[in-house]
């Protein structure tokens, strides 16, 4: 039921499981690497140095777990509720015919597929990369003799853990979607959303904002998260790049994962508003409205959202920021102030990127054909 | 008035190109309720999507009271919809976040029409405003779309199969929701059926096969109640 290309299509999946796993097999590795040094023979200065790196390390694994590690699993669960969804007539046939819901819930397990891909690519990359990134780490040489060490463990833990619990949740999702009638998932009978009564809106095109917005909050979450981590980690890159004078490699690393990241999920999360609405919009089309009107029913209501978690962005690098700076105050001497070419070459940047995906949006519902209407727009 | 002049439409398939409508001629008169009939892949829902101006025409025209729409671009054709049609799906395609009363705003909006309570009383769901389509059976979901449809005041109503997805006593009542508000509005009215039956209650039925229109025949339209279904 679930090939592997359908599952390598999950590229978002693959993307963001790279950034995560690329930054924590630098970041833990080096954790590991320094943590296992024996500190009873260091001077003042790398006592200092090997304080503020412990530091950093922890701030990173925070970030990239915490933040990119947390809505990698929504992320994943969206991707798998979706994908099901999609495929509740075809389940409820295979149940009709007689299937287990175990053997049903089974094919979805593939669904690991694209985490794994990404994991495994995100561990290759950051080991590849290691060399050059405890080089400049280590730029002065404050420490002698310390490189990367391989780790078994590691390699385990990041290529068998995102397996095996993506695996699970795919499996007990698929599981839980699979209770209903199999008549009723064959003939797509929608649960009874109760009717909200609402205040009416000068303009039903107000209207059809209002309620898509309310009827996507996941996406409303992804397109935030995007803005946000687009806004933070570009910020981020350009404040240790001027601010703190760090290598150009981190900065590229930091711009790199934060304009992946950002452009990715919003791509993502438009492509998905698109798919899930272009009968709609068709119809809309077929009755005289124009595509403006589409357009803006359609992905107006994103456009605050997108602007309010870049500004939220901004306050969270300088947050994060200005708590990395006080750690490193004493070894370096550096002193944290907010970054403003930075700032307005990243805003620059996220309109820019912003505009292009709204225009790509535009003309995917100029391009809607309209002549599939009476026999379902595929 | 329609007129439809040497209508022909293909579609690519493989070295051979598919003839979907071969030079196909006709006439439609203001307020004539006309039934188009044919077998599945006879060209009938492509020539409804033609002269409703969903989809464009290799070559021929489609003239509406002098304006010939293949003519239009795309956003003229888009101002074309908006004054002139109004369509009825089999698949409903109401907009499932929205309730009733917007679905109904949909076509009312588009013509600033204030009297959509009044056509959601003509189709027989009051009280159902703020209901979703969800919480609706499949003969009030397609009264809601008729009730839209009605809602744009259009010139033509274009109605793919409106029963298709009904039972037998639903269907009969939506066809006689649409007709009589076909006849208290005076607009003109093409519907796409393969049921010769439903046929029967329109002023001009065209018989279509292979893309061609193979007979028009001026019939003295019955009652609902007098047909089979």
């Amino acid at each position: 039921m679930l090939t592997i290309k359908q599952t390598l299509k999950s590229f978002g999946i693959i993307i963001i499981c790279f950034s995560l796993f690329f930054l924590e097999t630098l970041f833990l590795s080096y954790q590991l690497d320094i943590t296992d040094l024996d500190t009873s023979l260091f001077n003042p200065m790398q006592q200092g140095f090997y304080d503020a790196q412990i530091s950093m390390c922890n701030m990173m694994n925070v970030i990239s777990f915490g933040i990119i590690g947390v809505f990698s699993i929504i992320l994943l669960f969206f991707s798998i509720e979706r994908y099901i969804e999609e495929n509740k007539a075809n389940m409820g046939v295979l149940k009709a015919l007689g299937y287990s819901k175990n053997r049903i819930a089974l094919s979805f397990i593939k669904f690991s597929i694209p985490s794994t891909i990404g994991s495994a690519l995100g561990y290759l990359g950051g080991v590849a990369f290691s060399k050059l990134f405890y080089s400049t780490m280590n730029a002065d040489n404050i420490i002698e003799d310390f490189s990367f060490t391989f780790r078994p463990s590691l390699l385990l833990i990041f290529i068998f853990a995102p397996l095996i619990i993506v695996s699970i949740f795919a499996y007990i999702i698929a599981l839980i979607k699979l209770r209903g009638n199999a008549l009723d998932m064959i003939n797509q009978t929608e649960k009874n959303k109760k009717s909200k009564t609402t205040k009416e809106k000068d303009s039903f095109l107000k209207e059809v904002k209002t309620t898509m917005l309310r009827n996507h909050i996941s996406l409303i979450i992804f397109v935030a998260f995007s803005g946000l981590c687009f806004s933070a980690n570009i910020q981020m890159a350009f404040t240790m790049l001027f601010e703190a004078e760090t290598s150009p490699l981190f900065f590229w690393m930091i711009f790199g994962i934060g304009l992946l990241l950002g452009f990715t999920i919003i791509v993502l999360s438009f492509k998905f508003v698109y798919t899930n609405n272009k009968k709609y919009m068709g119809m809309l089309k077929a009755y005289g409205y124009t595509d403006k009107e589409c357009y803006l029913a359609l992905y107006g209501g994103y456009h605050i959202v997108s602007l309010l978690s870049f500004v939220l962005g901004t306050f969270y690098q300088v947050l994060i920021m200005s708590i990395a700076f006080k750690q490193f105050e004493g070894t370096y001497g550096i002193k944290y102030s907010f970054n403003l070419p930075g700032f307005f070459i990243s805003i620059g940047l996220f309109i820019a990127i912003y505009i292009s995906v709204n225009i790509y949006s535009y003309i995917l519902i100029r391009k809607l054909k309209l002549d599939s209407l009476n026999s379902d727009l595929a | 008035m329609l007129e439809i002049k040497n209508v022909y439409k293909e579609y690519e398939n493989g070295d051979e190109p598919l003839v979907v409508l071969n030079n196909v001629s006709l006439k439609i008169n203001d307020g004539e309720f006309v039934v188009v009939l044919g077998p599945s892949g006879s060209g009938k829902s492509t020539l409804l999507n033609a002269i409703s101006g969903l989809t464009n025409v290799k070559s021929g025209s489609i003239v509406y009271d002098g304006k010939d729409i293949t003519k239009l671009n795309d956003k003229e054709l888009t101002l074309f919809r908006r004054e002139y049609t109004s369509f009825v799906f089999q698949s409903y395609y109401l907009m499932p976040t929205l309730t009733v009363m917007q679905n109904v705003r949909m076509g009312g909006n588009l013509v600033n029409n204030k009297n959509l309570q009044e056509i959601i009383e003509k189709v027989g769901l009051v009280g159902k405003e703020n209901k979703l389509p969800s919480e609706l059976s499949g003969g009030q979901r397609q009264r809601v779309s008729i009730a839209r449809a009605i809602a744009k005041k259009p010139k033509v109503m274009f109605c793919d199969e409106p029963t298709g997805a009904l039972d037998e006593q639903t269907g009969r009542m939506i066809l006689d929701y649409l007709i009589k508000n076909h006849k208290e509005n005076g607009y003109m009215m093409v519907m796409v059926t393969h049921n010769e039956n439903i046929a029967l209650l329109a002023d001009k039925i065209i018989k279509m096969n292979s893309g061609k229109i193979v007979e028009v025949i001026e019939n003295d339209p019955k009652d609902i109640k007098d047909i089979r279904w």
